[in-house]
């Protein structure tokens, strides 16, 4: 049985990260839940639904997968890739290059001529590949003519240069990456942004020289972008809509990426607001405070499997065994849940608090039927190190809400992104 | 014997610093973390503490590379944190190729690699515009410094 605290169900919550919002921007404002959302003259199918279980691999719980179609601009050259993991924490369409039938147009420098890739920074390695360009299509929505990342996985292309190379290991698989591909769908409009439309940042690559590849500045307008944020409307952000499910598991989840906030009447944020200040850094986080901790680098993440936070209260599973890298509290033979609370608070002098659970990871994994569960609300482990100062609201927080993630500089009834925000699943 | 150990040793160091493009900081000497600074062209400031040294290194990009310093000279930790990850190669040195080695390993999910091993520990997270981690040889980290304070 999950812990729900009551301002989880009946709030919504809404929580400002750095680089737009200011604690006197117009979000800060209590949202009147009876505004109307604006609309627009031709509604669009803005629905996409995704489902969450194991991953093509079969190996990881809670990945939140859709199909995506991409499609040689302008044509109906068109080709539907299913298991693309949504990511709330990137920005940016990476799909393996080996999953793609159709020929899509290289993204070319106008200068040299020759054929831009990318250097996709992710914590656990890189992601390298060529940027081609791409109509992408969810739903009814479709983003014209843009750039895509193709995961370099079957050898084809330039080699990886060093300056990529030296940030991590190659995230180059399907059993590395866990899906086809990412769609990433997080707060900002491109993965880089400012900083790389005037600085080479070992991000992107101009691979025209003699087969070399040189670090160069990449105009916004070219850097690989967040999908929902280039569809012709509902543009202003996304929700993820997910049930809640049993707290021993389950073998699938079947929920809903809705595009746009306040844009269409199925997208609309509604209830009470609680805006949280900037924590001054650039990432988009949000402060939280756990254990009477300030935890500012904290985030909502679908692309993150469980809870991740540190509590040396709650065991760690034992290492090497099926637990290993979540938490295990109590014993192994039963869910022995521990509710746990997160705090945070609003610019507007509100505050709430966040209820979720933690249960034995160990016992989920290795429970009677555990080989056909894959879906988990109660699965976390701890980051060591690894998240200083932060609080990981991964896939077990979004099941049972909706979670609003809106996008930089882009307007909503209840201000201009980006924010986050949730409320209870439809 | 003794003497043509030493030769061998400063042979080793040659053909090490001539076959690396630059000298690691983690395991190395104070002059490695001058090498990391012209190679990330960061500027540095360092701040005593007690039985040791913090270089902070200021990158372009905004990322900030913390590189720790024993009295005795050796580096036993550094660490980073910023909207990108540093060269890793250069700040882990010969450290670098476990921590791909354990990238290269089939893992949960893109925001988190933590090796901890006997001899090295690596912690790296975060997302797109919000990294950061640290490692460290404990055989070289001072009795008197709390690995959390490695950050």
């Amino acid at each position: 049985m999950r812990s729900w605290t009551v301002p989880a169900l009946l709030a919504t919550i809404l929580l400002h990260g750095c680089g737009g919002g200011s604690s006197n921007s117009p979000a800060a404002t209590p949202l009147n839940g009876s505004s109307s959302p604006a609309t627009v003259a031709q509604a669009v199918n803005n629905v996409q639904p995704i489902s969450v279980n194991a991953g093509p691999t079969g190996q990881i719980p809670n990945m939140v997968l859709t199909s995506v179609t991409i499609c040689v601009p302008g044509t109906a050259a068109c080709q539907t890739i299913p298991n693309v993991q949504v990511d709330t924490g990137s920005t940016g369409l990476r799909l393996l290059a080996s999953a793609i039938t159709i020929a899509l147009p290289a993204l070319n420098s106008t200068a040299s001529g020759g054929a831009y890739s990318e250097c996709a920074p992710f914590a656990d390695g890189v992601v390298w590949g060529a940027l081609v360009t791409a109509d992408v299509q969810l739903a009814g929505e479709k983003a014209s003519s843009m750039s895509i990342q193709v995961v370099q996985d079957n050898g084809v292309g330039p080699a990886i240069p060093s300056s990529c190379s030296a940030q991590g290991a190659p995230q180059d698989s399907l059993a590395l990456l866990g899906a086809n591909g990412i769609i990433g769908v997080g707060v900002f409009v491109q993965d880089c942004g400012p900083y790389c439309a005037s600085n080479p940042a070992a991000m992107y690559f101009d691979c025209s020289r003699a087969g070399a590849c040189s670090d160069v500045a990449m105009p916004l307008a070219a850097q690989v972008g967040n999908p929902a944020a280039f569809f012709a409307q509902d543009n202003n952000g996304v929700i993820l809509q997910l049930p809640a499910v049993p707290a021993n598991g389950a073998p699938s989840a079947s929920g809903n990426m809705v595009f746009g906030i306040g844009t269409q009447a199925n997208n609309v944020l509604s209830a009470g607001v609680i805006a949280v200040p900037d924590s001054g850094n650039a990432a988009g986080d949000f402060t939280a405070t756990y254990n009477g901790v300030t935890l500012p680098y904290s985030f909502f993440d679908s692309g993150s499997t469980g809870l991740f936070f540190d509590d040396t209260a709650i065991a760690g599973c034992v290492a090497g065994g099926a637990g290993d890298g979540f938490y295990c509290p109590g014993t192994a033979v039963a869910l022995s849940p521990v509710p746990i609370s997160v705090a945070i608070s609003g610019s507007n002098g509100a505050s709430a608090s966040i209820g979720v659970t933690v249960a034995n990871a160990e016992f989920l994994f290795t429970q009677p039927g555990a080989a056909s569960l894959n879906v988990f609300s109660d699965l976390a482990g701890p980051t060591g190190a690894t998240l200083p100062n932060a609080f990981d609201f991964g896939v077990p927080f979004f099941f049972g809400r909706g979670v609003f993630t809106a996008f930089e500089h882009r307007s909503t009834p209840a201000g201009t992104g980006p924010y986050v925000a949730f409320q209870a699943y439809p | 014997m003794r003497k043509k150990n030493v030769v061998s040793a400063v042979l080793l160091c040659a053909f090490v610093a001539a076959s690396q493009p630059g000298w690691a900081a983690l395991g190395g000497t104070p002059d490695t973390v001058q090498a990391d600074q012209l190679q990330m062209h960061a500027t540095r400031r360092v701040a005593s503490q007690t039985g040791y040294e913090v270089h902070e290194l200021a990158l372009p990009s905004g990322t900030v590379v913390r590189e720790f310093v024993a009295s005795s000279g050796a580096v036993f930790g550094v660490a980073w944190q910023g909207p990108f990850k540093p060269d890793l190669n250069q700040l882990l040195g010969p450290s670098f190729t476990r921590l791909v080695a354990e990238g290269r390993r089939p893992h949960g999910h893109h925001r988190m690699l933590g090796l901890h091993a006997a001899d090295l520990v690596v912690d790296s997270g975060g997302r797109m515009r919000g990294f950061s981690g640290r490692a460290y040889l404990p055989a070289l980290v001072p009795a008197s410094v709390a690995v959390g304070d490695i950050r």
